[in-house]
Formats: C-alpha cells, structure tokens, sequence
C-alpha cells in the first residue's frame, strides 16, 4: 500500500506531511475563507463596505474634536487628521485581528468536528481578512497624504519603505498573540473577556491618540516595553515622517513580536491535536 | 480491487468523565483548582472514569469497497470516523491510508448560510480539500446533481432543507477523494432523492474506485449497498463480514429469539385480543434449531370479548433487515365470543439460512381501522450443511429456496 498519511497517537499534526494534491486546495480555501469573510461581513447593511471607510472618517471627526480640539493633545506637528488616521488603521488592524485570531477555535468548533483541514489555515484567513480591510481604509490614508503633499505640509523621502516591515511586525504580533488567547480559550473562554479589557487598556497605553514625544522620558521607557508603541511611531515616522525612531526601540518591538509570533504559532500547534476534545 | 485503502491497527482512544482539576472549564475553577492542591488541601476526591470509546479495534478496506459501520449508539462509530478523518487524535493504535479523505460526517459542513448556493460550493469544497479548479471542472454536475439551477445565485438560509441537504450530498459526491466518510446523511431527504443518492454511491463505488466508509441506523441501506460490514459494540469489533450476515449478528443480539411471545397485558385491539404466539418448528430427531428443511409451525391464540366481523388477520415475514419476505392475508373473519388458536405453517425447503421476525396485522375490513403487532416472533434458520451429500450444492443466495420445476430437453441448434 503506497502510504501517504499515517495517524497515531504520536503525531504531531503540525510536521503533517500534506500531499501536494491538497496542497493547492488548502490554499484556495485560505482565500475563499478571506472571501467569504470579506463577502459577509456587510449583509443586509445599507451601506455595505462603505463602512469600512466610514468608520476611520467618523473617528477621525470625533478624535479632532476631542483631542485636538478639547484636550488640545500635541500631534507631534503633524497634520491632526493625519496624525490620527495612521493610528486608528493601525491599531484598528492589530486589535481586530487579534481578536478575530482569538476567536479561531471557536467560531470554526463546528467545522472543525466535522472535518480536517490545517487549523492554521483559520487564523491566517483571518489576519489576511483584516489585512485587507486595513489595506482598503489605507486608501483613505494614501488620499489624505496626497492632500497634505500637495499644500506642502507633507514631505516624503526613502523613510516610506519602513512602513512594510513595520507593518508585518503589526501583524507577526497579533497574530502570535491571538494564537497564543486561542490555545487558552479553546479550554478557558475567560480569556476572551479578558482580552477586551486588555486592548482597552493597550489603546491607551499605545500612543495613538498622543505622540510618544510628548510623554516625560522616564514613562517613555516603560510605555516602549510594550511593542506597539515602537511600532506605532515608526509607522508615523515612515509614513508621514514624525515620530519616534530609535533603532534600540525598533530592534527590541522587533525582537519581541518574532518572539511572540514563535510562541503563539507552537501553543497554536500544541493544542491543536487535543483541541476537538476539550471545546 | 485488491489494493488496500486503509488500514486501522489496534485504535483506541478513550474520554474521560465527569470533573477534575485540570478539566476545568473556566480560569476560575482552574486557580481554584491549582489554589487548592498548592495549599496542601485534599483535592476533590471525584472519581476519574472514562469510557473506552475505541478498544483496539483493527481492520482493513480495499480500494473500492463499501465498507458499512453498525452499531448502537455509543459503540464508539463516531470516534472511529473522527479519527480516521483526522478530527480527533487516538491514544494508541495508528491508521494509514493513502489518498485524500472527504468525510461527510455532517452535510453541508460550513456552509454559510448568507451566501449564494454558488459561493458556498466552492467555500465547502475547498474546505474538504478540492481546489478551485477541481470544483470549477465539476460545478455543472454538482449543480445538475442537487438540481438547484435557478437557485444557484440565492443565499442558501433562503433554501428548503431538501435543496440544502441535495447541495451537500452533491458536493461530497462529486469530490473524487480516494476515501469517502459518509455518516448518516442518507437519512433524510425524499425517496427519491435517497435513491439518487444510493445510486451515486454505488457509481462512485464501481466506477471511480473510490473507497468508502459509511455509517446508518438504516441497517437496509447498508445491507443494500455495503460489500462489507462492521459492528462495533462497546468499542470492539464484534463481528465482521457480509453485511446480512453482520446486520443480522447485530440485530439478534439486540433482540434476541423470540419463539414464545405472552404479552403482559395481552395485546388488545377494538373486541379482540392476542395473547399468546409461538413458533413449534417440526425439529427432527437430535435436532435442536430449525433448519432449512424444517417445518415451522406457528400458533396464535386470541380471544374475541364480542363478535368481531369483517376481520382480517394478515402474517407478515420479514427479514431481521426489515425487507418483507411475504404477506398471508386471512379471508375475512367473523369470530363469535371465545377463545381462538390460528395455525399456520410455513413448510421446511421454503425459507433459506438466515433471521427473521414475524408481524401480525389486523385490519377492520368495514372501516379501515388496523392495527399491528410488530416482531412478535424472531427466530433463526440455520443453513443444513451437515446433513447433506454435497454440503455446497445446499447453499443457496436469497431468502426462499423454492424448487420451481427446471425441465432438460435435448435440442437442436435452434438459433
């Protein structure tokens, strides 16, 4: 008998030696999931994906208002609504994303007691899924920076091609700890109300609404342990070109998010095998 | 044919019960838990069970066989299926196969209910492993096969369950995988769209070679389509073989022989009430079970409480699989008050090998009104090898062995 799979109790479903025939549709079926997410995501609403650039425009207004307006926050001498809207796709795209991750096992529990198919193919839907979102409602920003180019409050140079790599540390980040609250919600569904507390709390200990440069020195350092505000301000740096950009800062949110990333990806793997047992 | 599909050696797995520390299904009870052993108090002294859904359990399947699975519930056939399907892990044991692997263990596994019948082809196509371009060469048949043409643009939540379930058997149907995990999904649906479904698999069986396991409670679905069968009890292979053979093996165990039904309370209907049936098989000297040559005879005795008129008391002969063997319809009756004893006998050389149940149906000829008591007798026939010259000459297929005259006439070349 040709064998081409074996299962046992040993195996470890990650080394899965897949056959190259399915290889293919695992692949499809990671982009009909980012499809079918994309597709439903605005049923039955009025006016449909319009949302999704409706929503940056709306907290853009409010977050003028109240905190350049209001509280008179500094915006590191950038445009406000430039200032903003970096942030608001940013974060929005690294807390969605999380949560959705988060939320593998159990939103797909039924599926997955029906049929196999690489778990990992879930959370990567659903990271792209936001990828895109954030990618569409990125037009928004690009329109806004012509806008400020072309009255010549803006100035680009070679820092632009930074953004990319920040951008994947943004996501390398969500995703490891989105993997990481999936492998404990699958048996611990506290997690979840935990974490919507805790990216509360990390929206204000990030600096989106605030720049970095406005805090006092011996805050700053504390408020840096947590990767995301490095990344924040480097996106700001690259992209409009204000912000803190420390190569100390950037090598450590660096180092922490592919650290990160490792762990989630091996608890991912860890409590795949034993998952469908437990959920 | 001959080339195995898969093979399952010494599976077991197991799950545990009830509650325990590390069970714990919030964080609270989990650092209650933790708390409770740090602090050197007794730990909750619950017993740990489990139950052995599987215990060592192996066979093999060839390419191209229908291999059927029966059993109560809790045998363990599920766990079976999840593992081979790669749900859930064994504790010991492995299984090795080769090809891909659609299981059916539900129809329409993640469909989406707000999207196009369209979309959702492909969503649950790709989602048990077929490329784009796979299901883009099979769409038209898929489509055909479900016969949802004009509804292919609709959300499917807008779908009759019967469309919906035509969607999802479709899909499984037209995959092509090497191994095809059906479980209970014939179970609904019309007749006819049963029979295009039988008619489907067997296709998939004979022509495309494609491998199949399949679970029913429909033990005459299996009987009629599986080449072999499987029944699990208690997560160990009971019996293994032809499927009647196994169906039957499963079916007696449950059951069990009936040769002397005495209702408590007697079985009452409308003036009339059945109290005793019994099966006396004419057993020859140092014979203890009936045989294919046996003569069965079987008594029922009723009671009438006032006179009963039109009646008609019919016997029905079934197979232990549920397929009728024939139907005795009585002349219709008018019985006075009293006790009444019927008998009737079914001659030996006319039932082949095999079980059987015996229904009694009552209907009132005026009205219409009936009434039925279902398997009151349930008996065995062995087949008769030992007494016979030719032990193999006396095997015979089917359910009847009858001796229709067969006349040999010498002739020409008449053609």
């Amino acid at each position: 008998m040709p064998t081409h799979w074996e299962i046992s109790a040993k195996q470890r479903w990650w080394g899965f030696p897949e056959m190259p025939r399915l290889r293919r549709g695992y692949r499809d079926l990671l982009w009909r999931l980012v499809r079918r997410d994309l597709l439903t995501s605005y049923q039955q609403t009025i006016l449909g994906p319009l949302w999704l650039l409706l929503q940056p425009l709306l907290s853009i207004a409010a977050y003028t208002f109240i905190f350049k307006r209001v509280a008179d926050l500094p915006t590191d001498g950038l445009p406000a609504p430039l200032f903003y809207l970096t942030g608001i796709i940013g974060w929005t795209f690294f807390s969605e994303s999380l949560i959705a991750v988060s939320y593998a096992y159990h939103s797909y529990a039924d599926i997955f007691s029906k049929v196999y198919f690489p778990r990992i193919i879930v959370p990567l839907a659903a990271l792209l899924h936001h990828g895109i979102r954030a990618g569409i409602q990125s037009l928004l920003l690009i329109g806004l920076m012509g806008f400020y180019l072309l009255h010549g409050e803006l100035h680009l140079g070679w820092k632009l091609l930074l953004a990319l790599p920040v951008i994947i540390l943004i996501a390398l980040l969500s995703l490891g700890l989105g993997l990481i609250a999936a492998a404990i919600s699958a048996r611990y569904r506290d997690i979840q109300n935990l974490l919507h507390f805790l990216l509360r709390l990390g929206w204000i200990l990030t600096p989106i609404i605030y720049p970095l440069s406005m805090v006092h020195s011996w805050l700053r350092r504390w408020l840096l342990l947590n990767p995301m505000s490095a990344l924040m301000e480097y996106l700001r740096y690259a992209l409009l070109g204000a912000g803190y950009h420390q190569i100390g800062g950037m090598l450590y949110a660096a180092l922490a998010c592919l650290v990160v990333c490792a762990i989630g990806l091996m608890a991912f793997r860890w409590r795949d095998g034993k998952v469908m047992d437990i959920i | 044919m001959g080339a195995l599909a898969l093979s399952v050696e010494h599976l077991s797995k197991r799950y545990r019960l009830g509650n325990l520390g590390t069970q714990a299904s919030s964080l609270r009870e989990a650092l209650l838990s933790w708390w409770s052993t740090r602090s050197g108090q007794k730990k909750s002294s619950t017993p740990i069970s489990f139950v052995q859904a599987l215990d060592d359990v192996s066979f093999t399947v060839q390419q191209g066989e229908v291999l059927g699975i029966v059993g109560p519930n809790g045998a363990g056939k599920s766990t079976l299926l999840k593992i081979i399907s790669r749900i859930t892990l064994p504790d010991r044991g492995r299984v090795m196969g080769s090809g891909r692997i659609a299981s059916l263990l539900e129809a329409g596994v993640g469909f989406h209910p707000e999207l196009s019948g369209r979309e959702n082809i492909f969503l649950s196509g790709n989602i048990l492993g077929m490329s784009n371009r796979e299901i883009r060469s099979r769409f038209d048949e898929i489509v055909d096969f479900a016969e949802i043409g004009p509804f292919l643009d609709t959300p499917v939540k807008r779908y009759s369950s019967g469309m919906y379930i035509r969607l999802a058997f479709a899909i499984g149907a037209f995959l092509r995988p090497e191994l095809w995990i059906v479980d209970e999904v014939l179970s609904v649906g019309d007749a006819a769209f049963q029979h295009k479904c039988l008619h489907r698999i067997r296709t998939i069986a004979r022509e495309e070679g494609t491998t199949i396991l399949m679970v029913s409670h429909q033990l005459s679905l299996i009987g009629q389509i599986a080449h072999r069968a499987i029944w699990l009890d208690y997560g160990k292979i009971a019996a293994e073989g032809p499927p009647h053979q196994v169906i039957g093996a499963y079916l007696k165990a449950q059951s069990g022989q009936l040769w002397d039904w005495q209702p408590n309370p007697p079985f009452c209907w409308k003036q009339l009430s059945l109290t005793r049936a019994r099966l006396h098989p004419r057993l020859a000297k140092g014979q203890h079970v009936p045989d294919v040559h046996t003569p069965l005879q079987i008594c029922l005795q009723l009671r009438t409480h006032a006179t009963v008129h039109h009646l008609q008391l019919s016997l029905q002969l079934f197979t232990l699989v549920g397929e009728c063997l024939f139907e005795q319809p009585s002349t219709p009756l008018s019985l006075p008050p009293g006790q009444w004893m019927l008998e009737y006998e079914i001659p030996g050389d006319f039932l082949n090998e095999g079980s059987y149940y015996l229904s009694v149906f009552l209907t009132d000829l005026q009205t219409g009104d009936h009434s039925q008591v279902d398997a009151c007798l349930v008996f065995d026939i062995a087949g008769n090898v030992h007494r016979a010259p030719f032990p193999e000459a006396e095997r015979r297929m089917g359910y009847v062995r009858p001796q229709f005259a067969m006349t040999w006439k010498p002739s020409e070349n008449a053609d």
